[in-house]
């Protein structure tokens, strides 16, 4: 058995390092070639020297077919791992898109690691080896007696100490503070999943659940008409509203009906009354003493669907027909109703009385 | 015979490798959320660039998925991923070594007369955090000056915590040499980082 000593594996790197960058003459690639034929291991394995050659020299999709066969010679269990990891790697179909070959990984990590000629240990090497915990009981003893006298050696293991704990601190702070999410997101489509967030059998409920919701969204005619009448139904209106007077702040707020009612019916009421002054015929004031006696307020309202009963607060001007109702709908909301025929255009007067609000004393606060 | 307690951590690794060989890949997320962040610290450690060592993380997992078949059900999953990064790490390191000589010195941290490397001085916010910041990136330009094998064995003692046993099993080197490489390069942090632990 014959591996190559440091200064080949020296060369081999940098020869690897000019076939990589695409800088080796011919005769360095012999060069190359013939160094790693050297090492036993590699010439032992003809098929992996045919695949380095390949590689080397120029590619070949033959090459590739005998990737099968090498694998399985590296199986076993002898140390080749890392070769054999280089290989699968370099094989990747990725790799072979790319063209990025490296066989500088292939190489080195089969002829490197086994060779490494073991480093004898300098004798203050045995100060680390005693802070790590890594020696004999007797030899702690002895090393406790020449602590005692070495104050230097003392110093060293507390700067041991501190050096461990400070590269622990800063790799955890920098862990600590990285945003790994995107090495997920990069792992995922890598290992063949399109989309990093999927949840494995989610797809056939998420088809049922927008299946369903695209069903429900067509609609009959008939059933857009039912639905239709069902959503204007309940939809409240202000006059029938009025006959339930003390449920109307139940179910609108009586600012909000004021707002609407007094920007849709108040320019039209203010017209109309504008009307009434400048035509007075239109109020048929009767002479003081042609009036009759009224009657009571409430044999003289006409009972209709819009204005019934007439309460305290109403009234009815006999002489131009108009009938007028106040309601109040809240406590600080007056409504007035006002009606000129039976079939006249209806008025309301809507008011209410601002009650001064108690001064915020920042309690709440 | 004394039964070995049952390991939760590493029955949930199990399953989830499992579920994954089993045909739902997505399972690999909980495998890759509950690992990125120990990663992620140990490419830190050995690469200076944070997107550097992000994209490392993330290859990490990418070829740990592919080899999913070869790791053995009654291992460490962590322990497994981890000696893939150091692969990764070195072979990235190796590949890029021509650009990366001396950077810190150029853009974070400077060399004092006697060899440590200075404290990063930055105006604005004199806040706590800013100065853990700033001992972070002496901490770091500090692991960048030590060879990669030495910044390798510092950071599977230190932060990982392996035993000198396993570093040498993990990287495939005898035990004397997990030793020598600890020494040095801890002489060597000692000596960078002088300022710092004088202050501790």
């Amino acid at each position: 058995m014959s591996y190559a000593t440091e200064q080949e594996l020296s060369r081999i790197d940098a020869l690897l390092m000019r076939v990589l960058d695409e800088e080796a003459t011919s005769d360095e690639r012999q060069e190359l070639l013939a160094l790693a034929d050297a090492d036993t291991r590699l010439a032992e394995l003809t098929e992996l020297r045919t695949q380095l050659r390949e590689a080397v020299f120029a590619w070949s999709d033959d090459a590739v077919e005998v990737v099968g066969a090498v694998m399985a010679a590296l199986q076993v269990d002898d140390g080749w791992d890392a070769l054999s990891d280089g290989l699968r790697a370099a094989f990747a179909v990725e790799a072979l898109a790319e063209d990025t070959f490296d066989i500088s990984e292939l190489v080195m990590a089969a002829v490197a690691a086994p060779t490494v000629a073991a480093e004898e240990p300098p004798p203050e090497a045995v100060f680390s080896a005693l802070h790590d915990g890594e020696l004999s009981a007797e030899r702690r003893v002895e090393m406790a007696r020449e602590l005692g006298r070495d104050r230097g050696a003392l110093s060293a293991l507390n700067d041991y100490a501190d050096i461990g704990r400070l590269i622990r601190e800063g790799l955890d702070d920098e862990a600590r503070h990285a945003d790994l999410t995107p090495v997920w997101r990069g792992v995922a489509p890598a290992i063949g999943l399109s989309d990093p967030e999927e949840i494995p059998g989610w797809a056939p409920i998420a088809d049922a659940v927008r299946d369903a919701v695209a069903a429900a969204s067509v609609m009959s005619a008939a059933e857009s008409a039912a639905l239709t009448n069902t959503v204007m139904d309940g939809i409240p209106k202000p006059i029938r509203e009025l006959e339930h007077a003390d449920e109307l702040d139940e179910l609108v707020n009586p600012s909000d009906l004021r707002g609407w009612i007094v920007r849709l019916i108040g320019p039209a009421a203010i017209l109309a009354l504008g009307l009434m002054l400048v035509i007075p015929q239109l109020w048929q004031v009767p002479e003081k003493d042609s009036i009759e006696p009224t009657p009571p307020v409430a044999e003289n309202v006409q009972q209709d669907d819009a204005i019934e009963p007439m309460s305290d607060g109403a009234f009815a001007d006999a002489g131009s027909g108009m009938k007028v109702e106040s309601l109040e709908t809240a406590d600080n909301v007056f409504v007035q109703v006002m009606q000129f025929d039976d079939d006249g255009p209806l008025f309301l007067m809507i008011d209410d009385v601002d009650e001064p609000s108690a001064p915020d004393d920042g309690a709440s606060l | 015979m004394k039964q070995d307690k049952p390991n939760p951590q590493r029955a949930l690794d199990r399953k989830l490798v499992e579920a994954v060989r089993a045909g739902d890949p997505t399972a690999y997320r909980g495998l890759v959320e509950r690992y990125q962040s120990r990663v992620y610290a140990l490419m830190c450690g050995m690469v200076k660039d944070r997107e550097e060592a992000r994209d490392l993380t993330q290859e990490v997992f990418i070829k740990a998925y592919k080899n999913l078949d070869r790791f053995r059900l009654e291992s460490s999953f962590y322990t497994w991923i981890y000696r893939i990064g150091m692969n990764l790490a070195i072979d990235h390191l190796r590949k890029f070594s021509k650009r990366r000589s001396d950077e810190y010195d150029d853009g974070i941290a400077s060399r004092e007369s006697d060899g440590s490397i200075g404290e990063v001085h930055r105006t604005g916010d004199p806040g706590r955090s800013l100065e853990r910041k700033q001992l972070n990136e002496t901490i770091m330009a500090a692991l960048q000056k030590l060879s990669p094998d030495h910044r390798q064995v510092i950071l599977l003692r230190e932060v990982e915590g392996l035993s000198y046993k396993e570093i040498a099993e993990s990287l495939e080197i005898a035990e004397g040499t997990v030793m020598s490489r600890l020494y040095y390069a801890r002489r060597k942090l000692q000596q960078l980082l002088k300022p710092q632990l004088a202050r501790n």
